[in-house]
């Protein structure tokens, strides 16, 4: 993570997007925005679940899971400029190989591993949901944003909240989540999209409000 | 004999004497592990460690079981508390694996290398000797010490268990 040098202006950003719990405003603006592109992406209407935000200790992420050691996709992208942080998408395995049906134009059910081409097509969603969401925020702030080519993992779901934990560890003992989903009804595809600020703004945010 | 599972999660430790306890921490990836044992007491202990150490003292609430050279010997105190002699320890030492080669080309998630040559230093200068091992790779791993017997599993994503102590 990039906490050792944050910004006023990229703690003000931040702040507007987090804003209040439940988030409303420019946040569901956003996710709003990134479930029509993933929409039009795989062709099929994409709707948005709940969005929250959740501050979650380190030590109980695993806890926070119903199946730590379920198949799991997670797609990591990381977040620069004004915006620092990090996404992930998270997908069950099946999901993941119906995803991809959908990309690749076959008839669900076809995709029964995920190779080099199948993790390809799942890269590309990560980057469309992160660029797209980036995109609606970047509209309304004008605020320089820039996100890293996606990373795909495949392994348990323990596996993938660790890399997240990880990521913050150094500077705090919890995790600060904005969540939502993005929910296939036809289908009852769900992908978890969690976006986590450098964990540098939560520690400033919290100064400043004591 | 029922087993009971009590799952260590990130960043902390559990140490045990009750022999019916099977500590567990599951999908294991850069973070580290370090189980211990001693047979003639009976006492068991697993660390679940994210990073090699403290980088920065300013992070006040920082919770030492987070950090191998920290909560290692936090450890074995405890396993002291409950009976258990360093020099009858067996160590083994699970993780460190390369989980994803990050999007930006940062290594600071690459950790897990250091997360077991910080381990693998601090059970040297304790002299405690790693009897068993799974460390490295690419894969999730969920590990399990039997307090009973010290007997340690390693089992990954679509492969069986395997016995590592």
């Amino acid at each position: 993570m990039t906490s050792k040098n944050i910004t006023e202006q990229q703690i003000e950003l931040w702040s507007t997007i987090i804003g209040n719990n439940p988030p409303e405003g420019l946040l569901r603006m956003a996710m709003q925005h990134t479930a029509y592109s993933l929409s039009d992406m795989v062709g099929r209407p994409v709707k948005i679940g709940a969005l929250r935000t959740e501050i979650i200790p380190i030590n109980q992420l695993v806890a926070y899971t119903d199946d730590p050691e379920a198949e799991t996709v997670g797609i990591y992208l990381v977040i620069g400029d004004d915006l620092p942080g990090q996404a992930i998408l998270i997908l069950s395995l099946v999901d993941a190989m119906y995803l991809v049906d959908w990309l690749l134009e076959e008839r669900p059910g076809t995709t029964t591993k995920l190779g080099d081409l199948e993790r390809s097509a799942l890269a590309e969603t990560g980057n469309l949901v992160l660029s797209s969401f980036l995109n609606a925020i970047a509209e309304f702030t004008e605020s320089p944003l820039r996100l890293s080519p996606p990373a795909v993992m495949i392994d348990m779901l323990a596996s993938v909240l660790e890399v997240a934990a990880t990521s913050v560890a150094a500077i705090t003992d919890e995790v600060f989540i904005i969540k939502t989903n993005f929910l296939n009804i036809d289908s009852s595809l769900t992908i978890r999209f969690w976006l986590l600020p450098d964990p540098a703004i939560l520690t400033i945010n919290r100064a400043g409000s004591e | 004999m029922a087993e009971k599972l009590r799952t260590v999660s990130i960043g902390n430790m559990i140490a045990s004497a009750d022999p019916n306890d099977v500590l567990v921490v599951y999908g294991l990836g850069s973070c580290v592990v370090i189980c211990l044992h001693d047979p003639l007491a009976q006492v068991g202990g697993i660390l679940h460690a994210l990073l090699p150490t403290q980088a920065s003292k300013n992070n006040a609430d920082g919770h030492p079981t987070k950090f191998v050279d920290q909560g290692l010997p936090l450890l074995i105190d405890s396993m002291i508390a409950l009976g258990a002699t360093p020099i009858q320890m067996v160590a083994t030492l699970c993780g460190g694996a390369q989980m994803i080669t990050r999007p930006d080309g940062n290594d600071i998630l690459n950790i897990g290398e250091r997360n077991v040559r910080a381990a693998e230093k601090v059970l040297k200068a304790r002299r405690l000797k790693i009897r068993g091992r799974a460390t490295g790779g690419h894969s999730g791993r969920t590990i399990k010490l039997h307090v009973a017997n010290g007997r340690a599993t390693v089992k990954t994503l679509g492969q069986k268990q395997q016995i590592l102590v």
